[in-house]
């Protein structure tokens, strides 16, 4: 395979590092207008009148917007429908929209916007998911606050725990976790003579917004075009929230029939768009004295914040993922996403696992230390491996390269084999200690998801031998244009530079779903591996003919076509199928296997495969001033097939670092009112270069059969199980838990001084 | 008033009240759309330019500020169809994830560069300290700036943006 | 667009005239300020006083027994300045930690100072090494020694129509630190800091200057602690015993970067670090 696994240069490398790649804030249209976003200052509250009438005097401003003026339904329908576009009675968290303003520029827009005059009755907020959670007098979502609940029922935990002889229960907490993309929010819509709406913008999910859009403005499908432009950064940030800043222009550009701009102000982006759920989870687990873990009884609250948004989908991913890559017969899952007066919470890297899985992990650490058992050695008699059954009721029928992620690490770190860690005692230097996770994660939209599990994909292959394809799917740095354009490069046999990706348009292929979960090289690249078929069988045929050999004893690649010693070049071809008139464009689809949940027991197949990763932490903690120091990560990933290893090696990296900073520094701190203290990037602590610790990346390699060549998705996974591993490595250097995240040097030397 | 600077090594003037933003002066009044708005609080570095050679971050240095002075900006480092060392080497490695810091990145190397011409990893680091990536980890960035140094030290450089060396060095200033 | 108006005088005596305007915002690295003004949207900007073209602000004169500096002077040329590092070595620590390269590039110690956050990483090493400043206005100079510039966070006695025009400073009495805790290696505020200046006869602490950054509503000298070491030698015991008064001499708060009580303890570790890095070089 010329260019399968192959670490080929990014498509759009050259126009990055020369600064030609257009950002949504790049482009700007003729009679452009601009908008800016009303914000509710109160987290909950009646609205009792919006003034806007005053803005409309200030030079410069066109026109402001709110609920009434919504032609289709006030709503950006997500999994459930109760979010509003703009709010209209009441306001439910600070930063909640409740007008839009449109000024001839930006500035004129901001600053018109922050002056209109709200009247809000406040009301008293729920800031707690624990208190909020059946709270017996206020009621912001339902009669519960309770947005989802799933329950995994298997075995009977109960009993098991009386059987262990080792349990353990602790509590665990997570803290909000904000996107920080470097690029802020940004789109655009533009109204084109017809009455269609083009939609550009920084965004994962195309579809997404056209939804919102077309719910918002009443308008059919085909009206509304959403496309992505580059886009700096997104990370789950950008898979709903761009739904609604394409609503906040596409108002106002389908109204005043000019194309309107929205930029959002960091500060902005920071209190006003979604982030990580926090997380609480009460964990108990148990494990007999052979080391073989026997029991798992969790208790998993998410805050929602004030609609449900992408909750449901986080609550299903945390909860199949809640024991961690292990097998356990006894299984006993409560997990809640409840409502507070917060900005809805949403997707993240990691969409619900990392928050449990820091409890798991964390868990089979201790576990490990009141065995007296190595801590890779005790992963080893539990780690899920092919043929077994995972927690959540599925066998596990191919690729899983889980126990070769853990030998991988074991190897390159040097770990010393078969001893137990006790505190301190190995003559180290002082402060130094080693922490494990093994975690694993389910690629794609799992069951919870299935309705939205197909994708399609098109291709041209022109006269000239260039190729144009579309997918539904985005490039958000991760690589996918690139490793996408590499599957129909060897899918049709050309080389790589004849191969150019489209700008992801709705009006190009049909519904092919988000950009999430780690989805797009399986399920776009399955569906061009569908369409390059149909091109290929039409080239094959006339080569057949062209060459007078059995289409069998074809082979094309990189452009030329061969059997024995006989060749043409594909260019030849072509052009013969194109004086014949025979197509050599096709439309590709792909759905994804089936998969199954049964919502009373929490069994079934939830994700048509699993990636599976083990890091190790090496951290130096100052025991006096608690500052956590990590020297190296070690992390090795099950990916099925690296069909770009730079690629994947990139995704690691920067999950790695982003993993250590929800781990060590990342918090959004909220006063009692509701408020964020922390919103900018100053107070908003993410890594810098010289934070980095040394990462060694590893990649391994399990085929996943209905994936393209094998691979699977998983870059959400260098992440999810990093806090565990440093939370782990901590209490290796210097002896104690935290179970609180981020693990700040405040509270590690708390901790000490306890 | 009327600002005369030089821009990309061309010398460039511009009727500008003296308090714009040159990040909104590049963007806006001269279509320079490579360097990026990432917070507008000299917090993230997207909006690194180099002025007198050294990095700053434009949006918090005023038009009136750069009279008589010499910016470079993304766009002024790669000559015609050949790029700088640097920009080749961030496209070689896979340092460029989104995009959206590199341009900032870029700059900060080239003017560690200029100084050092074999800096280690920690003093790559630290110049690209005010530069925030949320994609890469800066694993690869820092590869790519080691890249960069080993391949400029093969070449000799004519910088075709008459920047000199010495980072924060002043250059003799025009009187209006 | 957004936009101002500036003044951009060209001599000293020129922006005195345009300080002493009511309206006027002074503006020289803006990296204090123009972040302020980041955020004011709804109304227009203040005229704003651009120093960039007073050269006379910029001098660095390290020759005389008191250092002198402009106020214009860069945390970057600081830290890059051998004079000062080898007689202010605590100064162009201070300013080599700060922020990052594009900031340090343009901000300024005039800056530092004005903007008169207790958190400003160049103030505790100005107030050990007995800095003073020249302020100007219309009417006259006066000089005031920095510690007695600061009045609560972000209060300066500094007059509206006034401005730093001079900043000087003895030599280091040959020891010294600053120490600093910040929540990650760039771009982040102090948490806490402690410089120290030092004249040792040996052992002994002949004279000593000790100032803590932001653990009260100023940067404050520590007093009590200076007068336990004068005249003392450096031990195990003796610095234990000064760690223990330095720490009742911080007023910490809570605030988003720390907690008080974490701020409290740090200022004695970061003391004591300092002090026996000294005793060991001895």
């Amino acid at each position: 395979m010329p260019v399968i696994g192959k670490r080929v240069r990014r498509s759009e490398a050259i126009d990055r590092v020369t600064g030609a790649g257009l950002f949504t804030d790049d482009l700007s249209y003729t009679g452009m207008l601009h908008a800016a976003v009303v914000r509710s200052p109160v987290a909950r509250g009646r609205i009792e009148s919006i003034d806007t009438k005053s803005c409309l005097k200030t030079k410069g401003v066109v026109a402001i917007f709110t609920a009434k003026d919504i032609p289709g339904k006030n709503c950006i329908p997500i999994v459930f429908d109760d979010q509003p576009f703009l709010a209209e009675k009441f306001v439910n968290y600070v930063g909640e929209p409740v007008a839009v303003v449109v000024a001839e520029d930006r500035l004129t827009a901001r600053a018109a916007a922050k002056n209109v005059k709200l009247e809000i009755k406040e009301l008293e907020p729920l800031l707690d998911p624990l208190e909020a959670r059946n709270h017996p007098r206020i009621h912001i979502y339902g009669k519960d606050n309770i947005v989802k609940q799933m329950h995994v029922r298997r075995g009977d935990a109960k009993s098991a725990f009386r059987l262990c002889d080792v349990v353990l229960v602790n509590e665990y907490r997570t803290s909000f976790q904000e996107h920080a993309y470097i690029e802020p929010q940004a789109m655009i819509a533009v109204p084109l003579a017809d009455g269609t709406i083009e939609v550009r913008g920084s965004m994962q999910c195309p579809f997404y917004v056209r939804k919102g859009v077309v719910t918002v403005l009443g308008l059919p499908e085909s009206r509304v075009w959403a496309i992505q432009t580059a886009t700096g950064g997104a990370f789950g940030g950008k898979e709903d929230v761009p739904s609604l800043l394409a609503c906040q222009v596409a108002l106002p550009a389908w109204k005043l029939k000019r194309p309107v701009k929205i930029v959002y102000d960091r500060t902005e982006d920071m209190v006003a768009t979604s982030k990580r759920h926090p997380g609480w989870m009460h964990y108990k687990s148990g494990t007999t004295k052979d080391g073989i873990l026997r029991a798992v009884e969790v208790e998993y609250v998410i805050d929602s914040g004030a609609y449900s948004t992408l909750s449901p989908a986080v609550l299903f991913r945390g909860t199949v993922h809640a024991v961690g890559p292990y097998r356990c017969e006894n299984v006993k899952v409560d997990s809640y996403a409840v409502a507070t007066n917060k900005v809805p919470s949403g997707a993240f890297r990691g969409f619900g696992s990392p928050q449990i899985l820091f409890a798991a992990e964390s868990q089979m650490d201790e576990l490990a230390r009141k065995l007296r058992l190595d801590p890779a050695e005790f992963r080893r008699r539990n780690l899920l491996k092919l043929g077994d059954t995972t927690a959540s009721g599925q066998t596990l029928a191919a690729s899983v390269g889980s126990h070769e992620t853990l030998e991988k690490v074991v190897k390159a770190s040097g770990w010393p084999a078969g001893t137990h860690r006790g505190k301190g005692k190995t003559g180290r230097e002082d402060g130094v200690g080693y922490g494990f996770s093994t975690i694993y994660y389910g690629v794609g939209l799992g069951a919870a998801g299935k309705h939205l599990a197909r994708t399609g994909a098109r291709i041209i292959l022109h006269d000239d031998g260039s190729v144009l394809f579309s997918v539904g799917t985005t490039e958000l740095g991760q690589g996918m244009t690139t490793v996408l354009s590499q599957i129909v490069a060897e899918g049709l046999g050309v080389p790589l530079e004849w191969v150019q990706m489209a700008p992801p348009d709705t009006s190009r292929v049909p519904d092919s779903g988000p950009t999430v979960a780690s989805r797009s090289t399986t399920m776009s690249g399955n569906a061009l591996m569908d369409a390059c078929r149909k091109i290929r069988d039409v080239l094959l045929d006339e080569a057949s003919e062209e060459l007078g050999v059995p289409v069998s004893e074809i082979a094309v690649d990189e452009g030329i076509v061969k059997s024995g010693d006989k060749s043409v070049l594909l260019k030849e071809t072509i052009k013969s199928c194109a004086a014949k008139r025979r197509p050599l464009s096709a439309e590709g689809w792909h759905v994804s296997p089936p998969t199954s949940w049964d919502d009373a027991t929490g069994q079934g197949d939830a994700y048509v495969t699993y990636a599976w990763a083990t890091n190790l932490a090496k951290v130096k903690v100052d025991r006096e001033t608690g500052e956590v120091r990590v020297l190296k990560i070690w992390s090795a990933h099950d990916i099925g097939k690296a069909i770009n290893p730079a690629l994947a090696e990139g995704q690691i990296e920067g999950g790695v670092v982003q993993g250590m900073g929800y781990a060590l520094t990342e918090e959004m701190l909220m006063d009692s009112a509701g408020r964020f203290l922390n919103t900018d990037l100053a107070t908003y602590i993410i890594p810098t270069a010289p934070d980095q610790p040394e990462i060694e990346s590893i990649i391994v390699e399990h085929p996943y059969p209905d994936g393209p060549f094998g691979a699977k998705g998983f870059a959400e996974q260098p992440l999810m199980g990093i806090a565990p591993a440093i939370a782990n490595a901590i209490f290796d250097a210097v002896g104690v838990r935290i179970r609180e995240l981020p693990m700040t040097p405040e509270r590690v030397w708390k901790a000490l001084k306890r | 008033m009327k600002l005369e600077f030089k821009l990309n090594g061309k010398t460039t003037e511009l009727e500008v009240s003296g308090g714009e933003r040159v990040l909104d002066v590049l963007r806006e009044r001269l279509n320079l759309v490579g360097t990026k708005e990432g917070c507008g609080k000299g917090e993230c570095g997207a909006c690194t330019v180099l002025l007198d050679g050294a990095p700053v971050c434009s949006c918090l240095l005023l038009s009136s500020q750069v009279a008589g002075r010499e910016i470079v900006t993304i766009e002024g480092l790669a000559a015609g169809d050949k790029l700088h060392p640097v920009q080749e080497a961030f496209a070689e490695v896979g340092a460029v994830q989104c995009g959206f810091c590199t341009p900032g990145a870029v700059l900060s190397a080239v003017a560690l560069l200029r100084r050092q011409s074999s800096p280690s990893r920690a003093e790559i680091k630290s110049a690209l300290s005010g530069n925030l990536c949320r994609c890469t980890g800066y694993e690869k960035i820092v590869a790519a700036v080691e890249l960069a140094a080993k391949n400029m030290a093969k070449e000799v450089r004519r910088p075709h943006a008459n920047a000199h060396r010495g980072g924060h060095g002043r250059s003799p200033r025009r009187t209006r | 667009m957004r936009t101002a108006v500036t003044i951009n005088p060209l001599t000293l005596k020129d922006a005195l005239k345009a300080k002493a305007r009511k309206d006027v915002v002074c503006v020289a690295g803006g990296t204090d300020v123009l972040v302020k003004l980041h955020d004011m949207i709804d109304r227009p900007w203040p005229p704003l006083l651009v120093l960039d073209e007073v050269d006379s602000l910029r001098r660095v004169d390290p020759s005389g027994k008191r250092l002198v500096l402009g106020p214009l002077v860069t945390f970057a040329e600081i830290a890059e300045s051998p004079a000062l590092r080898r007689f202010a070595p605590q100064l162009v620590e201070a300013a080599a930690l700060a922020s990052s390269p594009p900031i340090r590039n343009r901000a300024t110690i005039g800056g530092n100072l004005a903007n008169g956050s207790p958190s400003g990483d160049l103030i505790p090493p100005l107030y050990v090494l007995g800095a003073t400043l020249e302020l100007s206005s219309v009417k006259g100079k006066r000089r005031v020694d920095v510690q007695d510039f600061f009045t609560g966070p972000g209060l300066t006695i500094l007059r509206h129509d006034e401005l730093i025009t001079s900043i000087s400073f003895e030599r280091s009495g040959g020891s010294g630190f600053f120490n600093r805790l910040a929540v990650r290696k760039a771009l982040a505020v102090s948490k806490v800091s402690v410089a120290a200046d030092i004249a040792l006869r040996k052992k002994t602490v002949a004279q000593v200057r000790i100032a803590l950054g932001a653990v009260a509503p100023t940067v404050i000298r520590a007093t009590r602690t200076e007068e336990f070491l004068a005249g003392r030698e450096l031990s195990a015991r003796s610095i234990a015993a000064a760690c223990d008064l330095i720490k009742g001499e911080a007023r910490p708060i809570d605030d988003i970067r720390s907690t008080a009580e974490y701020r409290r303890e740090m200022v004695g570790v970061l003391f004591r670090r300092g002090l026996e890095e000294i005793a060991r070089a001895v």
